[in-house]
């Protein structure tokens, strides 16, 4: 594989980069999804439903 | 602590509505009458205001940008007030933002057909007109982010994600694609070239398509299909982790409309790999919106507005999964330049930003106008005839195009090309360009229907131009960090916010174009290839100016189906001089890039082409190409010539210094040598434009620079010393 992408001049380093930016950012994301809690989650997913009441304190 | 009074703005959502109205109306007519020409070319009544070349641009601009746009911008001014709780930042930018995107639509609807185009799908309109639409999107994103600061709700729900991604990358797709060189008031040339325009623009165009029809959308579905379903999205978590993945990763995906081009391989296969990995946030999308409806598909029964919005998802869903397989290198093979691609495209189009657009104008303008709909009835007929239209639109088009992919690349027992002649194959799928432009008719049909209905729900209402509503204020506390949850530092400030989804979409946007215009290996320079000669150069633009590249690609695939129909593959180092690239998407006639491969199967001699550009029928039966009669009453703009050598000499193209004083001989020159062909091989042709409609064709007609033109393609790759004269006249 390192051998295939060697081919190209520099393009080894970027296809890796690629991928490890990739994946920091799908972890970050993973873990700011799982950090949620379900209370707050379940206050922003009816904002669209709430609109005509308090914006409350939580 | 009392409650704020305010309002919220209608009258710009109504404004909007009407727009989208209005501009779905003219964008989807003339995409009927598009569709006509494509097997009745006498359609555009031989005017070159209406040809295809032409027109079809102004088709994509008018559904793209005029009816999505507004339809956007409906959404987001009635939606973001209300998550937002507060009424637009700035009553004047509104109107502002209001005027000044139709009056950019009108722009395009009169240059368009003027033939003043950059040739760069979906960003055809020229330098002027990119200037105002990026003064007029800041006005919309100042307008947008003002009301988000001064908001009464601490939190941006999701849609307001969407919203601020597709304000930001929008931006910066468009600046970053329309950097070009203005010659005169109406005509510019890409400061790109060749492989790096092609690169940029596709990597604008595919997430013009990501960006504009689609994270918009995203915003709007995350608020009207929980207001029509009258119960929360599924999954707010699913939303958060598909919102970060979809922006970070569309924005690699553009190679992917550049494969077995002379892009560098590695480009190409950073396009598919991402291509693929886009199925899950866009899946991610789709499933959330429809099991939004879980637990009340009863009511997907009674309300046709949530049928529009389940169709419409279901739309996303299925182009989002067809999008990476299209990308897949052998699907890719047989899809690519055919009607497959467009019946993609207008499943995308035509059942999510069309049927979520309508959805939501059924739900938006009853309640600004604080009455019930005039006809519920009349609203589910809209959904039938809709759904027929898609239905009559699509199947034809995948047809249509499974037949062009297979028909190019069968050989027979001998080794030959099954159907040498392009044309046939054009025939054979006449009958399906028909049954599509019955579909489409279905669809504008529907349209009318909805307009008409919604002018009824107009009249028997009142429009509440300013809707009272209360909140309390934001206190400080609360707009404090902490101690809560560390994301909320995101989203709840708009300016983190916008730094995050800008470093997310301009990743792999840099990883993609500095390695090709930074190392030098990746373009290599062929020496043969020379700059167009001034006559050549008049002939590119008219080219341009027609919109040959709407139905001509330039881009020999590396496939012995394409090297034996048209000659040499593609190579990154013939396009160096080209701004912009001239590849096109779509072969509705047969590739040019080798018509002047003087070695090759392709080229046509200067007769052929004079003859064929007066009359295509008359050189090829059947032909569906339209008549080109103006290039034979129309002379060269040589005086324009001058100042289009020097800009290219700005742009890097090795033209010596003077060029711009010999141009006038030069042209002469050369266009007398393709006279004297024309002269020897077809002496009565002169005598036949005459009796026909009283033209006198001679050295100077617009043809001549075009037939110039087509005879420069693919020429340097195999040159052929003493022939017309030209390759001499390039190395002047």
């Amino acid at each position: 594989m390192s051998e295939l992408i060697g081919y190209v001049n520099g393009a080894d380093v970027l296809l890796i980069i690629s991928l490890v930016i990739f994946m920091i950012v799908f972890v970050v994301a993973a873990i700011y999804m799982i950090t949620i809690s379900k209370d707050t989650c379940d206050r922003l997913s009816h904002l669209p439903l709430t609109e005509n009441e308090n914006n409350g304190k939580e | 602590m009392q409650k704020e009074q305010f309002s919220y703005d209608n009258t710009i959502v109504r404004n909007f509505a009407i727009a989208t109205m209005v501009w779905g109306i003219v964008g989807m007519l003339v995409g009927v009458i598009i569709a006509t020409q494509l097997f009745e070319p006498a359609m555009n009544l031989n005017l070159r205001y209406v040809t295809f070349g032409r027109i079809r641009p102004l088709h994509t601009n008018a559904v793209i940008f005029a009816f999505v746009g507004n339809a956007i911008f409906t959404g987001v001014y009635y939606s973001l007030q209300r998550l937002l709780k507060a009424r637009m930042f700035s009553d004047v930018l509104s109107k502002i933002h209001f005027w000044g995107w139709q009056l950019i639509i009108v722009s395009a609807a009169l240059t368009l057909p003027m033939g003043f185009t950059s040739s760069k799908e979906y960003a055809e309109l020229e330098w002027p007109i990119d200037i105002a639409i990026t003064i007029i999107w800041v006005v919309f994103g100042w307008n947008m982010i003002g009301t988000i600061v001064k908001r009464r709700e601490r939190h941006m729900y999701v849609a307001i994600w969407f919203y601020l991604a597709t304000f930001l990358t929008v931006a910066l797709l468009h600046v970053v694609n329309s950097f070009e060189l203005p010659v005169t008031f109406m005509k510019s040339y890409s400061w790109y070239a060749g492989v790096q325009d092609a690169l940029v623009q596709w990597w604008y165009g595919h997430n013009a398509v990501a960006f504009f029809l689609t994270t918009p959308y995203l915003g709007l579905m995350y608020y009207f299909m929980p207001k029509l379903a009258e119960r929360p999205i599924y999954s707010y978590k699913l939303s958060i982790l598909h919102f970060w993945s979809l922006i970070f990763i569309y924005i690699w995906a553009g190679p992917h409309h550049l494969l077995y081009s002379s892009l560098p391989d590695w480009a190409q296969t950073l396009g598919v790999a991402f291509s693929v990995m886009l199925i899950a946030p866009s899946w991610g999308g789709m499933l959330n919106g429809l099991l939004t409806l879980r637990g009340a598909w009863d009511k997907v029964r009674d309300d046709a507005r949530l049928k529009f919005m389940v169709v419409g998802i279901t739309a996303y869903g299925m182009a989002t999964f067809e999008g990476p397989m299209l990308s897949l290198k052998n699907v890719n093979a047989i899809a690519h330049f055919t009607d497959w691609i467009v019946s993609h495209v207008h499943v995308g189009a035509l059942g999510w930003n069309g049927f979520l657009t309508f959805g939501m104008l059924y739900y938006i303008i009853p309640k600004i106008y604080n009455t019930k709909l005039f006809s519920t009835k009349l609203v589910s007929t809209h959904f039938w005839i809709g759904t027929m239209g898609i239905i009559f639109y699509a199947v034809p088009m995948y047809i249509s195009g499974f037949t062009q992919g297979v028909m190019w690349k069968q050989f027979t027992a001998d080794g030959m090309l099954k159907y040498p002649n392009f044309l046939e194959t054009t025939l054979q799928i006449l009958p399906m360009h028909m049954l599509r432009a019955f579909g489409g008719l279905l669809y504008l049909t529907g349209v009318i229907i909805m307009v008409v209905n919604l002018a009824k729900t107009m009249r028997q209402g009142s429009l509440v131009r300013n809707e009272e509503a209360e909140a309390y204020a934001l206190t400080k506390e609360e707009n404090a960090p902490g101690a809560t949850y560390w994301h909320r530092w995101i989203e709840r400030r708009p300016t983190q916010f916008i730094i995050m989804a800008f470093i997310m979409v301009a990743i792999g946007g840099a990883v993609e174009f500095l390695p090709t215009f930074l190392i030098k290996s990746n373009i290599k320079t062929i020496e043969s290839v020379t700059p167009y000669t001034p006559l050549e150069l008049a002939g590119r633009d008219i080219y341009i100016r027609e919109g040959c590249n709407n139905c001509h690609s330039q881009l020999v695939r590396p496939f012995r189906s394409e090297t034996v129909r048209y000659g040499d593959y593609a190579k990154a180092g013939e396009n160096v001089y080209d701004h912009p690239f001239l590849w096109g998407s779509k072969r509705t006639g047969p590739d040019l890039s080798r018509s002047g491969d003087e070695t090759g199967v392709f080229r046509k001699g200067a007769e052929w082409h004079f003859k064929h550009m007066w009359d295509p029928r008359s050189t090829s039966p059947g032909s569906i190409m339209p008549r080109y009669m103006w290039l034979y009453e129309d002379n060269i703009d040589v005086a324009a010539l001058p100042a289009k050598i020097s800009a290219m000499r700005t742009l890097n193209v090795p033209y010596e210094e003077g060029k711009e004083d010999k141009v006038e001989a030069e042209v002469s020159e050369q266009a007398e040598a393709i006279w004297k062909q024309l002269q020897t091989s077809e002496k009565g042709i002169e005598q036949q434009m005459l009796a026909e409609k009283g033209i006198a064709v001679d050295q100077n007609k617009e043809i001549i620079a075009l037939i110039a033109y087509l005879h420069k393609l693919g020429r340097d790759i195999h040159p052929k010393e003493n022939s017309d004269n030209q390759t001499a006249l390039n190395n002047k």
